[in-house]
């Protein structure tokens, strides 16, 4: 069974269509990417999958139930985007409250917020005031408070906002470890080399509209293009090569070929070997996300008759 | 269920507790305490008690000199039982002096208290002496013969003149020593002047105890707690639905109504704690200090804080709306204002009809008297003159006309009844803390206008109406 499962989802803000008939399903112990620029929907889907905000059409299911309902909110962790925290609270003080509202006894509080503020590397700051914490502070904060109370699901909107590489990358591996727990952790993000590196499955969402789903293997899997360096100063011989067939395109002092379909890379290599060309440097080449992103976009807009300004998703970094 | 009410209502006492305004009321409240354990007494003399009164009455007198500025003394008083001077009987003499015998005749002109008659229904009427029989000692001078050499302007001739009247009277109308007038001292050593006190609701324990009870706390302390309640709790709805911290609470496990209905008894727990303190700890007080211990002033706790709940349900349903707390406190504060004025004009209209019938009965029966006490001295005015000044159709207070009564008693009907909630709170506590001498000396003795059924369903329906379109907002509303 499914632990989210939208059918044919559409949200109508006024005369603003934010979700045009989004089907997807996410399978228990996942983490599950949705991408997208800024507006494109992904955080009206959490919203409706929580019952922040209601559906126009089309079906939600969240663990089974019909989505939005109060009860399965108990079996849910949320980290919503642009978040605030009273900041009257201190880290502990916030921890109880929203842990009697998941209906946690005491002692169960007391032990989980130690543990997850631990994780989240704030115990030493667990009874100051949240107005001191800086942003990054804030957003660990939200994420312990996304898992604290055991929950199933977990929905992150943005997580890394705000946050410095090594808190990033403890992000990605707090994701992971969860994620060991059995728990199905379901990520909106415009920051698409972090899904890249921690998602098992992702979505692309563009203008309220799932473009393109699958594993991210899948995804940034680029067939049939292979990347060949010669010794220092050998020519390719990219003529010969181009009359067997295939395309080269040299960029820098590589070439990269390109295989028609059924075309195999071995012909090639023969060549070079029969020629006594040494062979330096040959690799199978793959797609960032991004990549996969901006393509789709692009498709999407030439498709429309009226020009798109698309926000260009935050470049690709790596973040360690 | 329980547990989510108790985890918001402790959330809402963080949230009050943030800052120094809480801690501030505190303080005050604090304040309020030391300024009523500052109060003593010392038990008045007969003699005292009367001068306290003739005095003010000698002030007002000798502004106008159509009035003939008489001075009027008590002297060589003697009481039976001067321990308890209300159980005692009382002799004194009440001399009154002008500066000549024309102004004497002025006084005597203008029906005041200068004739042995006029003495005694004085006396009398004041209801505080029993028994009161007045005799001459020194009759008042006669009048003087004109002078046919006299000029205008030649001043007075004669010097001053006096009469002097011996009364004696078997007892008083007090019962006890709480209810007779003390000197009061505030501030552990400031005498707070007989007059004075006389004028601002009387000066027995009683009337102190009233007086602190009833306009220290729940008039004063009570319009700047619920002032206070209403700025800080304004912002208890429009900070819950801010972006960014709303989609926090309720992507958790508690219906928006459920959130909106425990906010709302959160800072109605507020208002309760802070006028808690305050009535507790003043009943203490005034308990331990005079020894009137009057459990009715304790049902102002839960009342204040119903009274805040009108307030409290009009800020919620406007948080709601803006989100915004200043438009919130403004909203509720104007609110307030057109409520009390409401209730306030509803009052005089109604007052207004009983008085109607009042003159109408005194001047259709030729006993109007009492009608001519602010007129010129040596006239009275004609019936047709009275019937002219006392038209039931003239302006409310000056001010409103007649023709809009029945728009006023529309909006009554519906609107929450807090001016006559506040007028209720001030009877209970007065009906708890005086005698029966003394409510009825300031009017507490006629029935109230409004049952407590009335005044509770009324404003529970009010109340629920709020809330109702509030919750219904935020449920429709998306985030």
């Amino acid at each position: 069974m499914s632990v989210i499962e939208t059918r044919d989802l559409r949200k109508q803000y006024g005369s603003v269509e934010a979700l045009k008939g989004v089907s997807l399903q996410v399978e228990p112990g996942q983490i599950y990417g949705l991408l997208g620029h800024n507006g494109a929907g992904k955080s009206t889907m959490i919203k409706i999958l929580l019952g922040i905000v209601k559906k126009t059409d089309g079906d939600a299911y969240l663990l089974g139930a019909e989505a939005g309902t109060t009860n399965i909110r108990k079996r849910v962790g949320y980290l919503p985007e642009d978040h605030q925290f009273p900041g009257y609270h201190t880290a502990v003080s916030l921890l109880h409250f929203y842990g009697e509202l998941y209906g946690m006894n005491r002692p169960d509080r007391v032990k989980r917020m130690d543990e997850a503020l631990d994780i989240v590397g704030l115990k030493k700051r667990a009874k100051s005031k949240i107005k001191t914490f800086s942003k990054g502070m804030k957003q660990r904060l939200g994420i312990a408070q996304s898992f604290f109370h055991d929950p199933e699901v977990i929905f992150l909107d943005e997580p890394t906002d705000g946050v410095d590489p090594a808190g990033r990358r403890e992000i990605r591996e707090l994701l992971q470890t969860l994620k060991g727990e059995g728990r199905t952790i379901f990520v909106n993000t415009h920051l698409l080399a972090e899904v890249e590196l921690m998602a098992d499955r992702v979505a692309f969402i563009h203008q309220g509209e799932l473009v393109r789903q699958g594993t991210v293997a899948e995804m940034t899997r680029r067939a049939n293009r292979f990347e060949i360096g010669l010794e220092k100063g050998i020519q390719f011989p990219t003529a010969e090569v181009r009359a067997a067939g295939f395309k080269v395109e040299v960029v820098d002092d590589k070439v990269e070929v390109e295989l028609a379909d059924g075309q195999s890379i071995d012909p090639v290599l023969e060549m070079l070997w029969a020629k006594k060309l040494k062979l330096r440097h040959l690799l199978e080449q793959k797609q960032t996300l991004e990549d996969v992103f901006m393509k789709l976009v692009e498709g999407a807009n030439a498709g429309t008759k009226k020009a798109v300004r698309v926000a260009r998703p935050v470049a690709a970094r790596r973040v360690d | 269920m329980f547990r989510n009410f108790l985890a918001v209502i402790k959330d809402s006492y963080r949230e009050a507790m943030n800052g120094w305004i809480l801690q501030t009321m505190a303080i005050l409240i604090a304040l309020v305490f030391i300024l009523v354990f500052s109060v003593s007494f010392r038990q008045l003399t007969m003699a005292e008690m009367l001068q306290a009164r003739l005095d003010l009455i000698n002030t007002f007198l000798s502004g106008n000199p159509d009035f003939g500025s008489p001075a009027m003394t008590i002297e060589n008083a003697t009481e039976t039982n001067p321990i308890e001077p209300w159980a005692s009987g009382h002799d004194f003499d009440l001399v009154i002096t002008c500066p000549s015998a024309e102004d004497y005749q002025k006084a005597n002109k203008a029906r005041l208290p200068v004739t042995k008659d006029r003495v005694e229904q004085m006396l009398s009427a004041g209801e505080m002496l029993k028994g009161v029989r007045v005799t001459e000692i020194t009759p008042p001078p006669e009048a003087p013969k004109p002078d046919p050499d006299a000029k205008p302007g030649d001043g007075k001739k004669g010097g001053p003149v006096s009469a002097r009247f011996r009364v004696t009277a078997t007892g008083t109308n007090v019962k006890e020593r709480l209810e007779w007038p003390h000197q009061i001292t505030i501030l552990f050593a400031v005498p707070v002047n007989k007059t004075l006190s006389a004028i601002f609701g009387g000066d027995s324990p009683r009337d102190v105890v009233y007086m602190c009870e009833n306009y220290l706390v729940n008039g004063i302390g009570g319009w700047i707690i619920s002032m206070i309640a209403v700025v800080i709790t304004a912002s208890f709805v429009p900070n819950m639905m801010n972006k960014g911290a709303l989609d926090l609470l309720i992507a958790k496990p508690i219906s928006r109504v459920e959130l909106l209905v425990y906010k709302y008894i959160g800072g109605l727990t507020f208002m309760f704690l802070l006028t808690a303190l305050a009535v507790l700890g003043v009943y203490l007080t005034v308990g331990v200090r005079t020894g009137v211990w009057a459990p009715n002033f304790l049902i102002a706790v839960p009342l204040l804080t119903f009274q805040f709940a009108i307030l409290y349900a009009v800020s919620t349903l406007i948080g709601v709306l803006t989100r915004n707390a200043l438009v919130a406190i403004l909203a509720t504060v104007a609110v307030w204002f057109l409520f009390f004025a409401v209730g306030k004009i509803n009052d005089g209209i109604r007052n207004r009809g009983i008085e109607n019938r009042k003159i109408s009965e005194m001047i259709q029966s030729g006993k109007y008297d009492e009608l001519n006490i602010d007129e010129q001295p040596g006239r009275r005015r004609t019936k047709e003159e009275l019937q002219r000044e006392f038209d039931p159709n003239r302006n409310l207070w000056g001010l409103i006309p007649t023709s809009t009564f029945p728009v006023f008693q529309s909006i009554h009907a519906v609107f929450p009844r807090t001016f006559q909630l506040d007028s209720r709170i001030g009877r209970v506590i007065a009906e708890g803390v005086l005698t029966e001498r003394q409510l009825k000396a300031r009017g507490w003795n006629e029935p109230p206008d409004e049952s407590w059924a009335e005044l509770i369903l009324v404003n529970l329906a009010f109340i629920t109406v709020m809330l109702g379109l509030a919750s219904w907002r935020f449920i429709t509303r998306d985030g």
